[in-house]
């Protein structure tokens, strides 16, 4: 399983978002890291085709994945840094919609979502309106819709946002238990994620990547006793 | 199918359904108040039953006989009494050739000797008889005249194909002839008889039935594109069901959706008319047995044409939910989306309403939105229309459109859906309106409190938008309030011009003047002149009686009809839509606070409690001030457009309304009856503002005030006269006894007060418990 990404580039008007970016993930979880306006929301909306592509290349396993099209999406879970939900769904109507839209078998969704459910701790308030959950249960049903389908890619960003620190550590380690046969592309700021789950790291700035490798030997590279301190290095260093 | 369910069972949806459903019957209602307050509905019903019944046993010669005779009894009752107990002698003697003609010796005697029934209850039922035998008498000679229609078409066909300019075979108009002729061939004309159509005819008649489909409509669209604005559209996009499957699904939802609307938006009202009507009739009949549907070329019953009616509702409002879709599906921003769909719409609808027939352009009336679901203009009309010189009936042409429509708008739909990507580069509209909104940004940053007030309420609770629709209902729907015609008499009010002033000497030797010339005239041989007599002696009666008194002799039609002196229901329900639409504007004023959570916040700032408070007041009463300058506004303008201009200022108000205790002008009457509606619409705008800041939602705040001020007023409407004691709406239609309201006035006032100190005390109070 391999997604490869070739001299993309994409632009919102005289703003350059992603800058000729290249690289190749393999099956692992990957960390990507970077200030506001990085490109790094861009590179997972544009492997989700949710903006058009104009210049570049997106193969997985050798082939575009526009042209692989409906087959492409079928394997991809998406968290995209949003609340935004149908408010006067529960938590188990949202993900069986969720489920109907990634074209999930009803029978196999009903097993999914309740041990997803279960994953993400929300079992207990599953009928429940999503109005009442709080900005934490909210991100944990977000997270619980990308699981839905055992997508073999998962793009989640800013996935632990919001979560109070028990349920980040409980999340973390699912996360790192899935990407065992998986590609999982992680966007976020907390840098104690990146040490405990990413197989690899990737600092982007100004739309290309400012550079990126194991997380022991980007620390070792950059001299640095921790992933926050080789971050600010990597990018000031960028300045 | 969980896309299906999110819509159907969602609040929004089943909340848009029963709110538009109750306002489809609410109107029924309000429409089909045939007699003011002489009659009810239930009663004119049952009395042109039992009329109809009897007429159907005739044949249609004897049975306009009957409904003459029948009618003239009724007129009887209510006028001979009247002649009969006149004190003016001179007028009774001068009218009493013409009543013995009239009804004869028998009648005026059995009436005099009190062998008639002429109580209130008995006049107000020949009031019932007169209208439903006007009514029967006018269906009848439609019958009677319908074949004379279709033989007098062929004929002219023939005639006309003489004429040089028609026969040309190859022009228009000789084609439009033929196939004029051919069209109706098929109607077999003994058929058609007489029977209760009353609620086909309503169900046809319908204003409202249409609109409310499109509202519905248009929220159901909005609920489809819901992940816009929840920000789960590249979500939904980034999944495999979430491109043209999804698309495919939601045309299907739309139908349903048609489905739903049509069922109960139409059906509803006309179960509701059935009922109230007593059943739908024979449905095995000709529809052309209804005068409205004299239009119709093709020979159907009454049951197909409404099974043809429902399919065409369906099918039309699919269509146009179809492009509502499509048109929010290409504008990626939900607001700019509706402002182009609506723009869009009133293109149409301006089309469609206002072409006329004959020019070359009425094609774009046939193929046209509205044309799709407003099946009564269409298909009762018969019109050809000259398409490269052969006619072709126009609703032929919306029908074959229909099919096509679908296809190209389904299609549509769920290739846009498939193609637009959320996140997609800004078209030249989008970022137009961009600037617009960073104009706007710019703008409400320099507002202060107050109009930051003004802004929120108007701007983010979408006021303007209520306050565009009562605009456009004061311009379009709104009408002058009715006066009982029959209480008017137009050389009456010829004389009452004539010598309009206060009363003096002067006025009755004017009379005078005018009586001798007319018996000069008399003498002369002029038998007219008797009625202008009989009419002279009515003024000088009245103005004998208001000599030196200071009292006008004036002409009072205009101020009848403002006053609401005879038609009371028409200014209750202008007062209903005052209300409902102040209610709808400023219930979120506090409520909006509480949904955003804004509540606390603002109170811990300098400004936040009463000073904020009182902005978000003073705002509320200037939006019920606009809504009150609009409702009335055009009222005063539609009243003086039909009945003439306001006039004789100075009179005093006894000269129209004998028993007012207060002595004032007209004028200051009528500046007082509009401040006393302004100030009941303003206390009840203080009540709004309690229960907005009693809900922690906009919407829940809305219902809740529609509930308490909207729903009792709608009630007494609908005949439930008990909730007349919990109507603020009776408040804001006064009666000629405007007096016997002050303790109604009274404690509105001080419920108003009392709502505005505590919606005050609730404001910080629940900050201080909170701390």
């Amino acid at each position: 399983m391999e997604l490869h990404i070739e001299n993309l580039s994409k632009n919102y008007g005289e703003k350059l978002a992603l800058d000729k970016f290249n690289y190749t993930f393999k099956e692992g979880t990957y960390a990507i890291l970077g200030p506001n306006g990085a490109g790094k929301s861009t590179l997972m909306h544009l492997i989700t085709d949710n903006i058009s592509r104009p210049s570049g290349q997106i193969l997985y396993d050798g082939k575009d994945i526009l042209h692989l099209g409906r087959s492409f999406r079928k394997i991809i879970g998406f968290m995209p840094q949003s609340q935004g939900m149908y408010d006067q769904m529960s938590a188990k109507g949202f993900l069986s919609y969720m489920a109907e839209i990634k074209g999930i078998p009803k029978k196999e969704a009903r097993v999914q979502i309740n041990e997803l459910l279960s994953v993400v701790n929300l079992s207990d308030v599953g009928h429940k309106k999503l109005s009442s959950f709080s900005g934490g249960m909210r991100q944990r049903v977000l997270l619980a819709q990308a699981l839905l389908g055992k997508p073999d890619i998962l793009m989640l960003d800013e996935p632990t946002a919001g979560l109070d620190p028990e349920e980040r550590v409980r999340i973390r380690t699912y996360i790192g238990h899935l990407a065992v046969s998986k590609i999982v592309l992680i966007t976020t700021h907390i840098t104690s994620d990146v040490e405990s789950i990413a197989d690899y790291v990737i600092f982007m700035k100004n739309g290309h990547i400012a550079s990126s490798g194991k997380p022991e030997q980007i620390l070792k590279d950059t001299s640095s006793k921790n992933m926050e301190e080789a971050y600010l290095k990597i990018i000031h260093k960028e300045e | 199918m969980q896309e299906l369910k999110r819509i159907i069972v969602s609040r929004t949806n089943i909340i848009c359904i029963a709110f538009l459903i109750f306002v489809n019957i609410f109107i029924f209602f309000w429409e089909s108040d045939p007699g003011g307050d002489r009659y009810t509905l239930s009663e004119y019903t049952s009395h042109y039953t039992q009329v109809m019944n009897t007429c159907k046993a005739m044949d249609n010669a004897e049975a306009i006989s009957y409904l003459n005779n029948l009618k003239l009894q009724s007129e009887g009752k209510i006028f001979i009494p009247d002649w009969l107990n006149s004190k003016d002698m001179e007028r009774k003697e001068l009218l009493a050739e013409y009543y013995y003609k009239k009804y004869g010796e028998q009648m005026i005697n059995d009436i005099e000797n009190g062998k008639v029934d002429i109580s209130e209850q008995a006049v107000n039922k020949a009031y019932i008889t007169i209208d439903v035998c006007n009514k029967l008498i006018e269906k009848i000679n439609y019958l009677i005249e319908y074949p004379e229609y279709l033989n007098t078409m062929r004929e002219n066909a023939e005639n006309m194909k003489t004429v040089s300019i028609f026969s040309d075979p190859n022009s228009f108009s000789y084609r439009n002839i033929i196939k004029t002729v051919n069209d109706f061939s098929s109607i077999h004309i003994t058929e058609i008889s007489l029977d209760n159509d009353l609620a086909i005819t309503s169900l046809f008649t319908d204003s409202i039935s249409d609109y409310s489909i499109l509202a519905y409509m248009m929220v159901i669209v909005l609920l489809l594109i819901q992940e816009r604005k929840k920000g789960l559209w590249p979500l939904i996009y980034a999944y495999p069901e979430g491109r043209s499957t999804l698309a495919a699904k939601r045309v299907f939802i739309l139908f349903i959706c048609s489905v739903i609307a049509t069922v109960f938006l139409i059906g509803g009202r006309f179960l509701t008319a059935g009922i109230t009507y007593d059943g739908f009739g024979d449905m095995s009949h000709p529809i052309q047995s209804m005068s409205m549907f004299q239009g119709v070329s093709q020979p159907l019953t009454v049951g197909t044409f409404l099974i043809n009616f429902f399919v065409f509702k369906i099918i039309g409002t699919w269509v146009i939910s179809l492009i509502i879709y499509m048109l929010m599906l290409a504008v990626s921003n939900t607001s700019l989306g509706v402002a182009i769909t609506a723009l869009f719409l009133g293109t149409e609808y301006t089309l469609f309403a206002l072409i006329p027939d004959s020019y070359a352009i009425a094609v774009l009336r046939f193929v046209n939105i509205f044309a799709m679901i407003n099946y009564s203009r269409i298909y009762t009309r018969y019109l050809n229309i000259n398409i490269s010189g052969y006619p072709v009936n126009g609703s032929t042409l919306t029908t074959y459109m229909i099919p096509a429509a679908i296809v190209i708008f389904a299609v549509s739909c769920i290739i846009i859906h498939h193609k637009k990507k959320p996140f997609s580069t800004p078209n030249p509209l989008l970022r137009l309106y961009d600037r617009i909104l960073k104009f706007r940004a710019g703008f409400a940053d320099r507002f202060r409190l107050f109009f930051t007030e003004l802004h929120k309420i108007l701007w983010i609770q979408k006021g303007i938008f209520v306050i565009s629709v009562l605009l456009l209902w004061a311009i379009f729907i709104s009408s002058y309030p009715p006066i009982n015609a029959s209480e008017y008499d137009g050389t009456l009010v010829y004389f009452e011009s004539m010598f309009t002033g206060e009363v003096t000497d002067d006025t009755l030797s004017k009379i005078d003047e005018q009586m001798e010339i007319a018996y000069a005239e008399m003498e002369r041989g002029n038998v007219n002149e008797a009625t202008k007599i009989q009419y002279l002696s009515v003024m000088k009666a009245e103005a004998e009686a208001k000599n030196g008194t200071g009292l006008w002799i004036l002409d009072s039609t205009v101020y009848d009809a403002l006053m609401n002196k005879n038609i009371e229901g028409y200014q209750r329900k202008t007062g209903i839509i005052a209300i409902l639409f102040t209610s709808v504007m400023i219930a979120g004023v506090f409520a909006y606070e509480h949904q955003q959570k804004m509540k606390y916040l603002l109170c811990s700032t300098d400004k936040g409690r009463s000073v904020l408070w009182r902005k978000k007041t003073v705002s509320a009463c200037i939006l019920t001030t606009v809504v009150w300058l609009i409702v009335y506004g055009f009222e005063i303008l539609h009243t003086t457009r039909v009945y003439g201009s306001l006039h004789s200022f100075s009179a005093p108000i006894q000269s129209i309304m004998s028993e007012f205790p207060f002595r004032m002008s007209i004028l200051s009457y009528l500046v007082l009856m509009y401040l006393l509606r302004l100030v009941v619409l303003l206390t009840v705008s203080f009540m709004v503002l309690l229960v907005s800041n009693l809900c922690s939602k906009v919407n829940a705040a809305v219902i809740v005030s529609l509930a308490i001020f909207i729903l009792p007023a709608s009630i007494v409407i609908m005949g439930g006269e008990i909730m007349e004691y919990f109507s603020a709406a009776k408040l804001l239609s006064p009666h000629e006894n405007i007096s016997t309201f002050v303790l109604s006035y009274i404690i509105c006032l001080i419920l108003g007060v009392v709502s505005l100190i505590l919606n005050y005390l609730i404001w910080n109070t629940k900050i201080q418990k909170n701390r």
